[in-house]
């Protein structure tokens, strides 16, 4: 354990730089975000719910990572998990972010305004889990329940008992299951209210995890190539990293065509309104983008095990498949709120990218040894 | 020609792979390591190179990919064009879920007929060499002599050493 302390703190000094340049990126993020909210509220708006959908999912990850690794004996791993650690202490300002979302709630959900909903029967029939209230309450009852399991899960680590690490991994999955279930819906399915899918958590889930193993590579690859965690990120772990990316990436696609195929082939109204509007007019291009950018070519490129264990290799598919995870949120968020045609300009980008500045701003901060021994 | 042969019989599997690192590490010619299980990271300690398999699995789910494809492309639109739900004739949707069980077969009957080809093994056919409990709870690692200076008792000595259960020679 102390051994990874202090290859954790080797790492961050060589990292300490970034810092600064990122949490000024996230100030330009800011401001781009509170003039887009008076130019194109809507959009700027969507913008910054894929950057809260992005940051969540990947704190998120970084503790379903570890919880999955306790409950499967993944030894393999355990050196590595201060670096899913490190982006699960990210999660109180993930949380901030959340409270932020709530000033959005009017831009961005059709629920959101009575008028609307009181001659949509349908809606009216929804009113009761879909208003604003439930929203908020939902919201800070998701973060509690994440961040409170989640500082058992990273205690239990550090005090190496097996039985209490399976313990605290099983409460965070079951309360996971459940509270991200609810909150995908709430967060992004909401943003076309009439139309459902029971398969939606799992694709949230797909890109989630692809994404957030994507950072956990490229963490590991930068570390590994300033020297530090040397001996514990072998070539060996790199192929094992490859390996598991790949079939992430395979079940992503497994996903978005599960659910998919399910409303193509049933094509009855209630449903097919999601896809009309994706796959049809301006939209479509991005269809097959998508599946290029976060199967087709990934699925290609980690089947060579000589990508795979090479680290600067298999960091730029991570890259590529960071970019891919913004782009499949974008077709997620994007078309209810503006649907002429995709066009991502500053404010889509801006909010975003000031997010993801933010985010690696606290992953940094929460792989300082001083600052991981508060979580 | 007739090889003298050291069997080191171990009860660990770590034992084991200690004494094959040390056969590596001083260059003893390794003839094989018998365990009821694959043994993660044995391959490289007893000189087996990076198997070709995964590219015929490869070949044959992409074999599997393009049959399915084709096949269900030619009866549902070419040769037998059939209204299902009002859907298009070349549905790619429809297609796909056979299409990818197609690849799993293929690749997963390419790599399996492939390995019994490859290691000339066949339903019945006689172990060629028995080793009693390798197959059982048991890990035996097997070295050839190739030159005189490998005295037997060093042999046993440093399987013993590596906590070997039994220790001999045989001729093969």
């Amino acid at each position: 354990m102390m051994a990874d302390g202090t290859d954790v703190r080797d790492a961050s000094t060589a990292l300490a730089g970034t810092r600064q340049g990122l949490i000024v990126a996230a100030g330009f993020g800011a401001l781009v975000f509170l003039i887009g909210l008076m130019v194109a509220p809507e959009r700027t708006w969507g913008g910054y719910l894929m950057g809260f959908s992005y940051f969540v999912g990947l704190a998120l990850a970084g503790l379903l990572f570890l919880a999955v690794l306790y409950l499967a004996r993944g030894e393999w791993a355990f050196p590595l998990r201060r670096v899913p650690e490190a982006m699960a202490s990210t999660l109180p300002v993930a949380a901030v972010l959340g409270l932020v979302l709530i000033a959005g709630i009017h831009s961005l959900y059709e629920w959101s305004h009575s008028s609307v909903v009181e001659s949509d029967p349908l809606l009216t029939h929804k009113s009761t889990w879909l208003n604003g209230f439930g929203f908020s309450v939902r919201l800070v009852i998701y973060f509690a329940l994440w961040i409170w399991l989640g500082r058992r899960l990273v205690r239990v680590s550090r005090s190496g008992d097996r039985a209490a690490e399976v313990r605290a991994a099983s409460w965070f999955l079951l309360a996971f299951a459940l509270t991200f279930s609810l909150a995908s819906i709430d967060w992004v399915q909401s943003l076309d209210p009439h139309w459902f899918s029971t398969m939606f958590a799992l694709r949230m889930l797909s890109g989630i995890g692809l994404a957030g193993l994507a950072v956990c590579t490229i963490v590991l690859v930068t570390l590994r190539r300033r020297g530090a965690m040397r001996e514990v990120v072998t070539r060996d772990i790199l192929d094992d990293l490859g390996k598991l990316l790949l079939a992430l990436s395979l079940f992503w696609a497994y996903i978005w065509y599960c659910q998919y195929m399910i409303i193509w082939y049933t094509d009855i109204p209630e449903e097919t309104g999601y896809y009309i509007l994706r796959h049809r007019g301006p939209w479509a291009v991005l269809v097959p983008v998508n599946l290029i950018v976060n199967f087709a070519v990934p699925f290609l490129a980690l089947m060579l095990s000589a990508w795979r264990r090479n680290g600067v290799i298999l960091r730029r598919i991570a890259v590529w498949l960071l970019v891919g995870h913004a782009l499949d949120l974008y077709v997620m968020i994007a078309p209810p709120l503006a649907t002429s045609r995709p066009v991502p300009g500053l404010w889509e980008v801006g909010p975003l990218a000031g997010i993801l500045a933010l985010f690696a701003w606290s992953l940094l901060g929460g792989m300082q040894p001083r600052k991981q021994a508060a979580v | 020609m007739q090889r003298r042969l050291h069997v080191g019989m171990f009860e660990r599997e770590g034992d084991l792979m200690r004494a094959a690192r040390e056969c590596r590490e001083r260059s003893l010619p390794i003839v094989d390591a018998y365990s009821p299980y694959p043994l993660h990271g044995i391959d490289p300690l007893i000189g087996i190179a990076r198997s070709r398999l995964t590219l015929v699995c490869f070949l044959g789910g992409l074999a599997g990919l393009t049959i399915a494809l084709f096949f269900q492309y030619w009866t549902s639109a070419l040769d037998w064009p059939t209204n299902v739900g009002g859907k298009p004739y070349d549905s790619l949707p429809a297609f796909l879920p056979i299409a990818f069980e197609m690849t799993v077969l293929l690749a997963g009957l390419a790599t399996a007929f492939a390995l019994l080809a490859r290691s000339r093994l066949w339903p019945g056919k006689r172990a060629p060499k028995e080793l009693r409990g390798t197959t059982d709870n048991r890990y035996a690692l097997v070295v050839a002599e190739e030159s005189a200076e490998l005295a037997p008792r060093e042999m046993h000595d440093m399987f013993t050493r590596h906590g070997a259960v039994e220790a001999w020679e045989e001729l093969e």
